[in-house]
């Protein structure tokens, strides 16, 4: 501080002179003790977001500090969200009160945060892109774990030292070398979904690709292998616990959905959907979101499965198509809906990429660049359908209480959302048509350090968000400064970009390229293909293929 | 690595006896470790290392930190259940407490900043906050010892923005 109260001191000589304060009144004592300047910008937008969007807008006008304070996601979130929310009607505001929502909301467009990233992680990460993230099932280790597609999965652990926020290191890494056919498509982990259990020892993560694995967290010792889980080809594209620490459900490349129990030796059920992006169960009802919308199924037939001394498997009416939204009508899908398995309610426009429960309702983030949220019981009422600023949705995430939830998209940035607000929007974009806009309703919007599209999002306890990115990079942000200006970044210093990013950027970039004009031409047939992966199409089809021909 | 079932047995790092904070201009204050802990960043040095006997601020004043201390202090009081202090009181003394000069003040916003003392750190702010209500841009300028860093042009682009606040 003595430095920068020099600072300030010589800074106070050196301009004291006739340009700064000509127009001074006489007589009045210029102050020259430490002010504004000597303030880190999130300080002065915490003193700014005391005052209302007047004095803001006003003030902006101080100095370039002022109006990049005032710009400042934590003013622009203390001020929008709640203004339009304690409005009952909005044709009451008045031009005046929109404009100055408008511009609040365009600036926090313009102002990706990066300046909220803890962890970054580039080039020693993974070989290639990160398909996954998922945290450990306890907060108090800062433990979790990616899996790309090079081939291994690597488990993390977050240093949270006293000076310097997060480092992160590999406590594990698994290389998929048990695999049957490992030459061509070795280890192309794709979803994984953490296991909580009472102790370290009994929580495993399970992770797969063509086959299924389940590794101890706390060893990395494998537990459970199951070798081409969804037939020849196919491959994992979604995992999720069920009713306790031994079963979770698996959704595969071949359109089913299958149960598993780790007590058990072999599978338990398994029953054909149209296709499978993301899972989603809660105790009665599993959600799938595939390349045709979102499908509901009864499950509380399946419950016995959990029970390993029942040995016979569910008989097939066991599980049930209570719903389903979003794909073909009926008469487009030659009376495909059948009344017995309920009609499309609301239609999804492309693949839904991801599926969560937050409270109430059932949030989906689609390919066709919408999100929805419907009510969680039947009938599945469409609640809210908003754009996201002409991007692809390509993972969803809930915080489990906050009332937020976190996408993962198409321009590389992850956003933070508030359930609220996005229930307060209703149906503003259900048309088919959707205008092509960058505008988002998202209350944050994280970005500047992916560079390609990102994969997996996953909220961790302690206001912290994880994402990885088909750049091969992760990162760790704490988003919550974004959302209360109380909450100051914890340790923003200590912030550190590690692994060499630099250097390899050549490299990454010319992958992109590549890469991202298969996702930008080949994105919308991929939803209407229905068959294909949910990031990658192009590339994962090929090597499917080859894998028929293998086999 | 501790399993999560001992983590959750294992008890909170207990914060007894005092620690001894050294300021920039080597002033040094003894205090108890539960008023030092409401500073955020002391709270994790002393989680690190229990054993340490003194903890070294290079970037806040003697001045400062026995203000920090102070206010610190009473929280940890009047916040005990059996204070008696209504919110009306902590209201007032808080407001008193930042009847400061601009510098003292400022300091105090860069320390509470530094020291991670949330709390303070909004008081100060709500302060200054106050400070800058119902002035134009040039009067606070010229209060605060501030530059007009902004071209001609953009002054006017603002000015366009804002002109419905000048009608």
């Amino acid at each position: 501080m003595s430095r920068i109260l020099r600072s300030s001191a010589r800074k106070s000589q050196r301009t004291d002179g006739p340009d700064e304060h000509e127009a001074n009144t006489k007589g009045e004592e210029t102050y020259i003790g430490p002010s504004f300047s000597q303030l880190p910008v999130e300080v002065v937008s915490i003193i700014l977001s005391h005052l209302d969007e007047v004095e803001l807008r006003k003030i902006s006008g101080v100095s370039h500090l002022f109006r990049q304070a005032a710009c400042w996601p934590s003013v622009c979130l203390k001020r929008w969200p709640t203004a339009i929310h304690d409005v009952d009607d909005p044709s009451t505001i008045t031009a005046e009160e929109w404009s100055t929502l408008g511009w609040l909301k365009t600036v926090l467009q313009r102002r990706p945060l990066r300046g909220h990233c803890l962890v970054e992680r580039h080039a020693d990460a993974h070989d290639r892109s990160i398909t996954s993230i998922t945290r450990h099932p306890s907060d108090e280790h800062g433990l979790f774990a990616t899996t790309s597609r090079d081939g291994t999965a690597k488990i993390w652990q977050l240093n949270r030292t006293a000076f310097a926020w997060p480092t992160s290191r590999v406590l594990f890494a698994h290389r998929a070398q048990w695999r049957p056919s490992s030459a061509a498509k070795a280890g192309q982990w794709r979803r994984m979904e953490r296991k909580p259990s009472s102790s370290t020892r009994l929580t495993h993560i399970i992770v797969g690709s063509h086959d299924l694995a389940v590794f101890a967290w706390a060893t990395g010792a494998r537990v459970r292998l199951q070798h081409r889980a969804h037939g020849g080809s196919s491959i994992l594209q979604a995992v999720t616990l069920w009713e306790g620490p031994h079963t979770f459900f698996s959704g595969g490349g071949d359109g089913t959905v299958k149960l598993w129990d780790l007590r058990a030796p072999g599978l338990c059920f398994e029953h054909p959907t149209g296709g499978v992006h993301s899972l989603c169960p809660d105790g009665a009802t599993l959600f799938v979101g595939g390349p045709q919308g979102v499908a509901a199924f009864d499950i509380r037939a399946l419950r016995s499965r959990a029970d390993p001394a029942v040995a016979a498997p569910a008989a097939p009416s066991a599980i049930g198509a209570l719903w389903a939204a979003g794909g073909p009508g009926p008469e487009e899908a030659g009376g495909g809906a059948d009344p017995a398995e309920g009609v499309p309610l609301a239609r999804h426009y492309g693949a839904v990429t991801g599926v969560a429960l937050s409270g109430e309702h059932l949030l989906t983030g689609s390919r066709d660049r919408r999100l929805r949220a419907f009510g969680r019981r039947f009938p599945y009422d469409l609640q809210a359908c908003v754009p996201d600023g002409g991007q692809e949705l390509l993972a969803l995430a809930a915080a489990p209480d906050e009332g937020l939830f976190f996408t993962g998209s198409q321009d590389r940035t992850v956003k933070v959302w508030s359930k609220r607000h996005l229930l307060g929007l209703g149906l503003r974009a259900q048309q088919p048509a959707l205008p092509h806009s960058d505008h988002t309703e998202a209350a944050a919007v994280l970005g500047g350090v992916h560079r390609h599209i990102v994969l997996g999002v996953c909220p961790v306890g302690d206001g912290l968000l994880l994402s990885c990115s088909r750049d091969a990079s992760f990162a760790v942000w704490d988003f919550r400064p974004a959302l209360d200006p109380r909450a100051a970044p914890a340790g923003r210093a200590g912030r550190r970009a590690e692994g060499g990013a630099e250097e390899d950027e050549g490299e990454d970039e010319g992958e992109d390229e590549g890469e991202s004009g298969d996702d930008a031409t080949g994105s919308s047939q991929a939803a209407s293909r229905g068959d294909d992966e949910d990031d990658d199409g192009g590339e994962e089809g090929d090597e499917d293929d080859h894998d028929s021909e293998d086999s | 690595m501790a399993t999560p079932a001992a983590a959750a047995a294992a008890p909170a790092p207990q914060l007894e006896g005092d620690i001894k904070l050294v300021s920039e201009d080597a002033h040094e204050f003894v205090t108890p470790k539960n008023v030092a802990a409401q500073c955020k960043m002391i709270k994790t040095m002393l989680e690190v290392s229990e054993e340490q006997e003194f903890i070294n601020l290079p970037n806040v004043k003697g001045k400062e930190l026995e203000k920090v201390i102070e206010y610190c202090r009473y929280h940890v009081q009047a916040d005990k259940p059996d204070s008696g202090v209504s919110d009306n009181d902590k209201k007032t003394w808080d407001e008193n407490f930042v009847k400061v000069d601009k510098e003292t003040l400022f300091n105090l916003i860069m320390a509470a900043n530094y020291l991670d003392v949330k709390s303070l750190l909004d008081l100060t702010c709500a302060t200054v906050a106050n400070m800058l209500k119902n002035k134009t841009p040039e009067e606070i300028r010229r209060e605060f010892n501030i530059k007009n860093d902004l071209t001609p042009e953009e002054e006017e682009e603002i000015k366009r923005e804002s002109a419905w606040l000048y009608q």
